[in-house]
């Protein structure tokens, strides 16, 4: 799961990193069948995982 | 029963129409520029999730809802996007419901305009379902609205969501 992975890039990270309208990274799943995707990445030190990263 | 018909300008016409029943009863129009609303354009709709879905920690998810108790004008999406698309303007009640397996962690529950949230989203601590409710304008065209929620742990979640237009634009 994309949380997960995130997580184990970045273990200091904290829920409440996720949790909207504050938090600075947005995940969300569209109930599409795609699975879950990185809506928003705005955290102040930490860059967006790439793509080899989250494989 | 009698009728008026008013003859519109160029084309159609609306009869108003008082049935053929005892006593008398009186419609009082206000003084004031405005729409009647009928109940053929005051869109309804109630969904709701037919099965639980897997939503996964601490990522904002659409709620699947597949089964309609009823959708008066035909504009909620119960197949493939779960979103609500009026064809009439004006300002909507909304109400939307979650369920989560357990009530370990936080829950937060929002309403999307067009793919994004309304305002702050609903936050529970230790919940395991939560309302929601808002009143939303919806331009009767493009714009759409859908149920999302999020959990702090990976769990199964339903929900149910049902709206109706309360006042035209």
């Amino acid at each position: 799961m994309l949380y997960d992975k995130i997580i184990a890039i970045y273990p200091n990270l904290k829920p409440s990193d996720f949790y909207q309208p504050n938090g600075t990274i947005l995940l969300q799943n569209d109930s599409d069948g795609k699975g879950d995707y990185i809506a928003k990445w705005e955290h102040p030190t930490l860059a967006k995982p790439t793509a080899e990263q989250l494989k | 029963m009698s009728s008026i018909v008013l003859n519109g300008d160029t084309s159609g016409s609306v009869t108003v129409s008082v049935p053929a029943v005892s006593g008398s009863n009186t419609v009082t129009i206000p003084a004031t520029t405005g729409t009647v609303m009928v109940s053929s354009n005051m869109p309804a709709f109630s969904a709701f999730s037919s099965s639980t879905t897997s939503f996964t920690a601490n990522t904002f998810t659409k709620v699947p809802l597949q089964t309609k108790n009823f959708d008066t004008n035909s504009n909620f999406d119960n197949v493939t996007n779960y979103r609500f698309t009026p064809t009439v303007s004006g300002y909507y009640q909304f109400n939307g419901y979650l369920s989560f397996s357990s009530a370990l962690q936080v829950m937060q529950l929002a309403f999307y305009k067009n793919g994004s949230s309304v305002g702050f989203p609903l936050q529970l601590g230790s919940a395991s379902g939560g309302y929601i409710n808002q009143i939303i304008y919806m331009n009767g065209s493009t714009d759409y609205i859908e149920l999302w929620g999020l959990t702090g742990s990976t769990q199964n979640c339903s929900g149910a969501f049902n709206g109706s237009l309360i006042r035209t634009s």
